[in-house]
C-alpha cells in the first residue's frame, strides 16, 4: 500500500495504517532530528511532533510535488529550528574519554586501540557537525547520511540545487579541517588498521 | 554508511544506490564523492528511537481520532483566555466594591448614637432637698399729694403717736393700728414689711400740676 492510501487511512483513524506509515519513515525521521539537534530527547519531541502534525492535517501533504519521507524531513527540519539554541547541549561537548569504552559495540576480536579510535572519531564527528552552520549541517546530514539526492535536499530545504551544492562543499571543506587529524597516516592508526584515506 | 554502500557508490556513479537513491545526472560530475570524509563520518552511528515515543505518539494518535463530545461536555471542558487586565477589573468590581460598601456601612453604624444598646447602669443616689430662696419682686406705687404746711402738722402728729405707742400698745385695738398705719401713710411712709429691696426705684415726683419724673 503506498504512503498515500496509507495516509487517507490513518486520516480517517485508522491505527493500523498509522503504525505502518510510522514504522516506514520514523527511523529516519528521527536520525536527521538527532543529528540536527544533537540530542535524543529533542529529536523525540520533534518526531513527535512531525507524525502528529501529519495526521492532524493529512492534506497539507501533495504527493505530486515530492515523497512522504521529503515531506516529513522538510517538517522535522522546520521544528527541528524551533529548538535550536546550542547545539548539542545534552553532552556531547563534555563527552569524557572514560566514557567512550560504554559506547563501543565492536567484536571482541577488534584491537583496543581501534576501539579506542573509533570512539574518539565518534565525538569528533560529532562535535564537528555541530560547529557547522545551520543551512551546512543539514545539507551535509541529508546528502552524506541520508544519502538523499541533491534535487531532494534541495527540496527540503527550500533552495534551489546550486545553493544547496555551495553549503555542501564549505561544509566539506569544514569537516576536513576539523577532522584533519584523523585523515593522516599515523603510525598508531596503521598499526591498528585504521586508515581513513 | 557501511563499506558496502561506500563500494557501490565508487563502482557505479550513474546508478542507483542499494538504498534507492536514485542518482541525478546533474549531481554527480558537481559532486564528487569523498570517501575519505564519508568514512570518517559514517563513525557516527545515530541511536534508535525509544519505545517511549512510540508509546507516546500512538497515544496521541488516539486522542486525535476520538470521536468528538457532546455540546454539553465540551462546555464544561472549555477554556477561556481572560487577559490580566479584565481578570483583574474584574476582581475589583466583584469583590473590592461590594467589601467597600459594607466597610461604609460599619462606619456609619458606628457614628449613630447607641439607640438601641442601655445605658451603663448607674449608682443609686440619695434624695437631697436643697433649699432655693424664691425672690418676690412687688411694684409698690405710692401716689403722694403733700402739702407743706399740712406737712409739717402731719408730720408732728405722728412723731407724738409713735411716741405713745409703746405705752399703748396692749389697749390698741385693729381699729386704732390701722388708723395708725393710714395716719402713717399719709406722712408718706409705706410698709415694706416682707419685702427686700429693689435694684431700681422708680420716683415721680409731682409738684402741683406738673409731672417730673
Amino acid at each position: 500500500m503506498t504512503d498515500e492510501k496509507l495516509l487517507q487511512k490513518a486520516g480517517r483513524g485508522d491505527e493500523a495504517a498509522f503504525l505502518l506509515l510510522y514504522e516506514r519513515h520514523r527511523a529516519p525521521v528521527f536520525r536527521f532530528a538527532y543529528r540536527m539537534l544533537g540530542g535524543v530527547e529533542l529529536a523525540e519531541d520533534v518526531t513527535h511532533d512531525c507524525f502528529l502534525g501529519l495526521i492532524k492535517n493529512p492534506r497539507g501533504f501533495d504527493p505530486t510535488r515530492a515523497g512522504l519521507r521529503t515531506y516529513l524531513f522538510a517538517a522535522a527540519r522546520n521544528l527541528a529550528y524551533k529548538h535550536f539554541r546550542q547545539p548539542f547541549n545534552d553532552g556531547a561537548a563534555t563527552l569524557d574519554i572514560s566514557d567512550m569504552s560504554e559506547e563501543l559495540r565492536l567484536p571482541a576480536s577488534e584491537e583496543p586501540l581501534g576501539k579506542l579510535l573509533d570512539a574518539e572519531l565518534s565525538f569528533e564527528v560529532r562535535r564537528a557537525i555541530a560547529a557547522l552552520p545551520p543551512l551546512q549541517r543539514e545539507a551535509i546530514i541529508l546528502f552524506e547520511f541520508e544519502e538523499l539526492t541533491l534535487s531532494e535536499v534541495a527540496e527540503i530545504v527550500g533552495a534551489d540545487a546550486g545553493t544547496v551544492k555551495s553549503r555542501l562543499f564549505r561544509a566539506r571543506e569544514g569537516l576536513r579541517r576539523a577532522l584533519a587529524a584523523y585523515f593522516k597516516s599515523e603510525p598508531e592508526i596503521a598499526a591498528a588498521g585504521k586508515v581513513y584515506k | 554508511m557501511s563499506k558496502e554502500k561506500r563500494h557501490m557508490r565508487l563502482l557505479s556513479p550513474r546508478g542507483s544506490t542499494p538504498h534507492g537513491r536514485s542518482e541525478d545526472a546533474r549531481d554527480w560530475p558537481r559532486v564528487s564523492p569523498d570517501e575519505e570524509l564519508g568514512a570518517a563520518l559514517a563513525q557516527w552511528r545515530a541511536p534508535a528511537p525509544s519505545r517511549a515515543l512510540d508509546a507516546r505518539l500512538l497515544q496521541s494518535f488516539r486522542a486525535q481520532a476520538q470521536p468528538r463530545a457532546s455540546l454539553w461536555k465540551r462546555a464544561l471542558a472549555m477554556r477561556v483566555s481572560i487577559p490580566v487586565p479584565a481578570l483583574a477589573a474584574a476582581f475589583v468590581l466583584l469583590i473590592l466594591v461590594p467589601l467597600a460598601v459594607a466597610v461604609r456601612a460599619v462606619a456609619v453604624r458606628a457614628k449613630l448614637p447607641s439607640q438601641v444598646t442601655s445605658p451603663p447602669a448607674r449608682e443609686a443616689l440619695p434624695d437631697r432637698i436643697v433649699e432655693v430662696p424664691v425672690y418676690k419682686d412687688r411694684v409698690v406705687t405710692r401716689v403722694v399729694y403733700v402739702e407743706r404746711a399740712r406737712r409739717r402738722e402731719e408730720a408732728r402728729r405722728a412723731t407724738e403717736a409713735t411716741g405713745t405707742a409703746a405705752t399703748l400698745a396692749q389697749g390698741l385695738t385693729k381699729a386704732d393700728r390701722l388708723e395708725a398705719e393710714a395716719t402713717k401713710e399719709r406722712a408718706g411712709a409705706a410698709s415694706m414689711a416682707g419685702f427686700k429691696p429693689a435694684h431700681d426705684v422708680k420716683l415721680t415726683i409731682i409738684k402741683g400740676e406738673r409731672v417730673n419724673r
